[in-house]
């Protein structure tokens, strides 16, 4: 079982992330003190993954990252991550939990499977809470398995995950040269996937007019990266001006600026986990 | 009577305002979005000036695009996308921003005469007047029409020509049609720095 496998180190970064932006960033407070135990929830749950007798050997899936959904390894666990939300979750998410819990174990199968269908394709129509609990628990599965799926090379400028066909949630730029090559973060299974810089990831729009950055002047490296084409935009996490910066977790640190942007008429292409 | 997969759908919203929902305090966040200092600003790709590599850029501008306003430069760097440099750039390249907005860049033509120390500033109209007169002097003065042996060969090797990588073709073109023109033998370019 190699650290890729078991991702802890990445999970341990993000959580070590929001410790350290819950206090400067006082309106996110909230959001990342209780992104915190979800996230080490998962951590242990990739790991739980990681060893079970069906992926332990280690070696490389034929299949795509969502062709095939494991209960057997996932569902012992989905009753202790219902009551983590329980327990640390603001009241009405708190209670959606507790209500998913007293729901009997095919309803829990039928909405993981479901969400695991539709996880980053059609999730927008479906509700808040039925989006957050599958999403939150199926992504460190979606990211087991995204790190053991080969990978192809890419042609063309494609804008949905190749590994599991998601919406991107985040941009990424990372230091290549004196620039930053952007990445679109996939929003289920994390995997990044090199895109083009000046090109709306929603319509395909180049004009470089219609395609507007915002940058606050107090947190340079979250840029809100419109398109006045669609009306979507990007956020984009810029590693070139914070190298420390955990693109997952700033992004939920940033809530000022969806609200701004919902002001300013663009809509989210998919939101984070907590539906920010 | 627990509720059914059904009744647990319907608690249902679509988009951003799911955090509310979830029961998250936004009032914070409302009031941090009244103090933002949000800017506005566009990237262009383009090509650095300076040689015949052509690197790519990304140039920022900011305004709020006003009919009024100019855009400003605020940030140049490399065009990580561009199949000659990756992103990379030369001291000279990523130092492009103060091409534009250094305030030691001159704007105006200047002449030092002979003899002097300090140059001086001239309007462009004296500048192509001065050099258009030393130029008609130079080549009436030294135009070659028959060489050693005889031949018509109708060439100026008193004047030599040297362009800069930030020329564009139209413009080479017409320096070579003009340098020809007057009997202009010498021409050189240094796009190949």
């Amino acid at each position: 079982m190699t650290a890729r496998q078991t991702g802890g180190a990445e999970y341990d970064a993000r959580i070590a992330r929001a410790g350290r932006l819950a206090s400067p960033h006082s309106a996110a407070t909230e959001f990342l003190e209780f992104y915190k135990p979800v996230a080490a929830f998962q951590k242990k749950l990739r790991a739980n993954i990681a060893a079970s007798s069906v992926f332990g050997s280690g070696s490389a899936l034929v299949a795509g990252v969502r062709d095939e959904l494991d209960l057997t390894v996932l569902l012992p666990h989905f009753r202790s991550y219902l009551s983590v939300i329980e327990q640390h979750a603001p009241p009405a998410l708190a209670e959606a939990a507790r209500q998913m819990a007293l729901l009997p174990s095919d309803s829990w199968i039928a909405s993981l499977e479901a969400y695991w269908k539709h996880a980053g394709t059609h999730d927008q129509q479906v509700g808040a809470f039925a989006q957050f609990l599958p999403r939150a628990f199926l992504q460190p599965y979606a990211e087991f398995r995204a790190a053991l799926t080969p990978r192809a090379p890419l042609v063309g400028a494609t804008r949905l995950c190749p590994l599991c066909g998601s919406r991107p949630l985040l941009g990424v730029l990372r230091p290549e040269g004196d620039g930053g090559k952007r990445f679109l973060l996939c929003s289920f299974c994390s995997h990044e996937l090199e895109f083009r810089r000046i090109l709306c990831p929603t319509c395909g729009e180049e004009a470089e007019d219609k395609l507007p950055v915002y940058v606050a002047e107090d947190s340079p490296h979250v840029r809100v990266e419109a398109c006045d084409t669609c009306k979507f935009y990007l956020r984009t996490i810029d590693l070139t001006k914070d190298g420390h910066a955990v693109p997952l977790v700033d992004d939920l640190a940033a809530i000022p600026h969806t609200l701004w942007a919902l002001e300013q008429g663009y809509s989210r292409l998919q939101p984070n986990i907590l539906g920010t | 009577m627990s509720p059914t997969r059904r009744d647990f759908l319907k608690i249902s919203t679509v988009g951003g305002a799911a955090a509310a929902l979830f029961g998250f305090d936004l009032k914070l966040a409302y009031a941090q979005l009244r103090t933002l200092k949000i800017a506005r600003a566009n990237e262009t790709r383009s090509t650095c000036p300076y040689c015949s590599v052509s690197c790519g850029v990304i140039i920022y501008t900011i305004g709020d695009r006003a009919k009024n306003v100019t855009a400003q430069v605020v940030h140049v760097e490399g065009d990580p996308d561009h199949p000659i440099n990756r992103g990379t750039l030369c001291p000279k390249g990523a130092s492009l921003e103060q091409d534009i907005l250094n305030e030691r860049r001159l704007t105006k033509p200047q002449v030092r005469r002979p003899g002097g120390t300090d140059w001086e500033e001239i309007s462009w109209d004296d500048a192509l007047n001065e050099i258009a007169a030393k130029m008609k002097k130079t080549r009436d003065e030294t135009f070659i029409e028959v060489d050693a042996n005889g031949n018509r060969v109708n060439r100026l090797e008193s004047i030599a020509w040297t362009g800069g990588c930030t020329d564009t073709n139209e413009f080479n073109y017409l320096i070579v049609k003009t340098m020809r023109s007057l009997g202009v033998v010498h021409l050189e370019n240094q796009a190949r720095v």
